[in-house]
């Protein structure tokens, strides 16, 4: 059985329009004009157990209302969904207790205590045994290195390290379910790159279904081996990463290295040319002609080098939601 | 259980993080408590009775305020409105295996505990410093009719003041509706003054809603002037009101919850 399926699911919001200026506030006194608005639009998937999921999509397309709605935080204009067996809106304990939700802008940490206040709060909430809390703080605090943070107030911790402790709080009572939204905004380079690899190792560790939203296509590239693309409330792609390029891209990438000069020219009649910094070229040439094309610059150019490559995933879906719009 | 000794014992920690905030924010009912005993003492210099009440009642009616306001208007469920409209906390508490309005409730027995302690000590300094003469209630009866009369108090206004919070889910904003209505709330729950100052009619209104039963109706068991009848009608009343508000509070969070957009992040 799936650990999160979801059928048809649909969640529209009303939105009011206000025009600009103090007018427009005088007048959306007394008439307001709502429109309907689908952030989530007729979306089905299933997940299995073990399994880490990316969602990728620019902002507003239906990401994050996806995941509130998994977590039973919205109830659904429309559809179905189930996960571990439970319907998240009717929020049973039973279902409370094997899933967390750790979103980057939303802290559950009480400010002005040192975390390890709300960690206990949370051992007493999830009823984690004494034996059990010891046991899971020490190896998450290890994970993440936060062992000499637990008794600062929360406030005075750095933005990193706060989303450290508030995953470790998230996590005490192991769940089976984890859902991230953004876990790594606003973290810098080295951050994120840890929480990666914490989440990486948490998924094989506990075995545990993980999806992940998020804008750094760096985090979805390095954690999932399935991605979710979802667009203006729609999902446009589901399905393994490599794939995404055989669907998308039309084009491959030539980077020729030349022996000798070459005018630009004679690269433009065979694609679109990138870069042009001798002895470097690169090329874009349709995927049904990079075969031909490849022999004609073999034949014709004294090239030491040629490799071709796939664009990057990034670019493929920056090119695509570009598109769409 | 133990998951609301956790809560109460973390709220604890909370309060004593901010405790200079705390202790100021006493003083200033001090200053108000001497301006009232003033007050009163200057009304009472010409009479020996005002609206069936004699100078000692009425003190102790100033100072019964003080101590109700510790226990009965006290709730920490004012900042459900900003969790609503701000997410914040509000989706942990959603999230968890805890009921959100038991977490309140916890929240609100530590500071009514912390607040009465702190209110006893003012109306006590109070007293000595005025040497005021007070008045005070022997009869066993009518302190436990009192008490009873208090603890349905508390839970009168812990569902009004959360349902007030509710109206956020439709509002989203809950500051103006709250002002307007804890401002009535107090005029006509006794807490200015004894409600029989108003026309009779309007308090024989005023007796079929929740309010007076907040202040009032205790302080008036407290000091001997309710007479049978008036028990049994407040009783009554509570208690009717009480399922009211609870079987209310319990429908509108259903509803607010399903067209809440869970907003924020």
């Amino acid at each position: 059985m799936a650990a999160i399926s979801v059928k048809n699911l649909s969640k529209s919001f009303r939105l009011y329009q206000k025009e600009p200026g103090l007018s427009g506030s005088i007048k959306s006194l007394f008439h307001r004009k709502f429109t309907e608005t689908k952030a989530v639009d007729n979306i089905s998937f299933d997940i299995n157990e073990g399994e880490l999921v990316g969602f990728i999509g620019p902002n507003g397309a239906g990401k994050t209302t996806t995941l509130k709605i998994l977590s039973g935080l919205l109830h659904p204009t429309s559809g179905q969904a189930s996960v571990l067996g439970f319907v998240p809106w009717q929020r049973k304990q039973a279902f409370q207790r094997q899933f967390a939700l750790v979103m980057g802008q939303k802290n559950q940490l009480w400010w002005d205590l040192p975390a390890q206040e709300s960690f206990l709060l949370n051992k007493e909430i999830y009823e984690i045994s004494d034996s059990q809390y010891k046991k899971t703080i020490s190896k998450l605090s290890r994970m993440l290195e936060i062992e000499d943070l637990l008794k600062i107030p929360v406030r005075k911790l750095s933005l990193g390290q706060r989303m450290k402790a508030e995953l470790v709080c998230a996590l005490l009572h192991s769940p089976k379910v984890l859902l991230l939204d953004e876990p790594s905004i606003g973290l810098d380079v080295i951050a994120q790159e840890k929480m990666r690899q914490f989440v990486k190792n948490y998924n094989q560790e506990f075995n545990s279904t993980i999806i992940l939203t998020s804008h750094y296509m760096g985090d979805v590239l390095r954690l999932c081996r399935r991605v979710i693309v979802l667009n203006e409330g729609e999902i446009i792609f589901d399905g393994p990463l490599e794939k995404i390029s055989a669907k998308y891209s039309k084009e491959k990438l030539f980077k020729i290295q030349l022996e000798s000069q070459i005018p630009k020219e004679e690269f433009e009649k065979l694609g679109k040319v990138g870069q042009y910094e001798l002895p470097l070229v690169t090329i874009t040439i349709p995927r049904n002609e990079a075969t031909e094309k490849a022999s004609l610059i073999l034949d014709k150019f004294p090239i030491s080098d040629l490799t071709i490559e796939e664009p990057a995933i990034e670019d493929i879906i920056r090119h695509f939601f570009e598109r769409k719009k | 259980m133990r998951k609301y000794l956790a809560v109460s014992r973390i709220t604890v920690s909370n309060i004593l993080e901010y405790r200079w905030n705390f202790l100021i924010g006493h003083l200033r009912s001090i200053v108000l408590l001497v301006m009232l005993y003033y007050l009163w003492t200057a009304v009472f210099s010409k009479n020996n009775n005002l609206f069936g009440y004699g100078l000692a009642q009425m003190i102790t009616y100033v100072l019964l305020v003080t101590i109700i306001r510790a226990i009965v208007l006290n709730s920490r469920t004012d900042n459900i409105s900003g969790e609503i409209s701000g997410g914040g906390k509000f989706f942990t508490y959603l999230l968890q295996p805890i009921g959100y309005l038991r977490y309140w409730f916890t929240i609100d027995v530590v500071y009514k505990i912390i607040d009465l302690a702190a209110a006893i000590i003012e109306v006590t300094l109070l007293a000595l410093i005025v040497k005021a003469t007070l008045f005070l209630q022997t009869n066993p009866v009518s302190i436990f009719l009192f008490l009873v009369s208090l603890g349905l108090a508390i839970l009168l206004y812990f569902f009004l003041s959360a349902l007030i919070s509710y109206v956020t889910f439709w509002t989203y904003q809950g500051w103006g509706i709250r002002f307007a209505f804890v401002l009535f709330l107090e005029f006509s729950a006794g807490a200015f003054f004894p409600l029989n100052v108003l026309p009779a009619t309007f308090v024989n209104f005023l007796k079929l809603t929740p309010f007076p039963y907040l202040v009032f109706f205790p302080i008036n068991i407290y000091l001997g002037k309710a007479n049978f009848f008036d028990l049994v009608f407040g009783f009554s009343m509570s208690a009717l009101w009480l399922a009211i508000l609870f079987l209310t509070a319990k429908v509108v969070w259903r509803r607010g919850l399903k067209i809440y957009e869970a907003a924020g992040g």
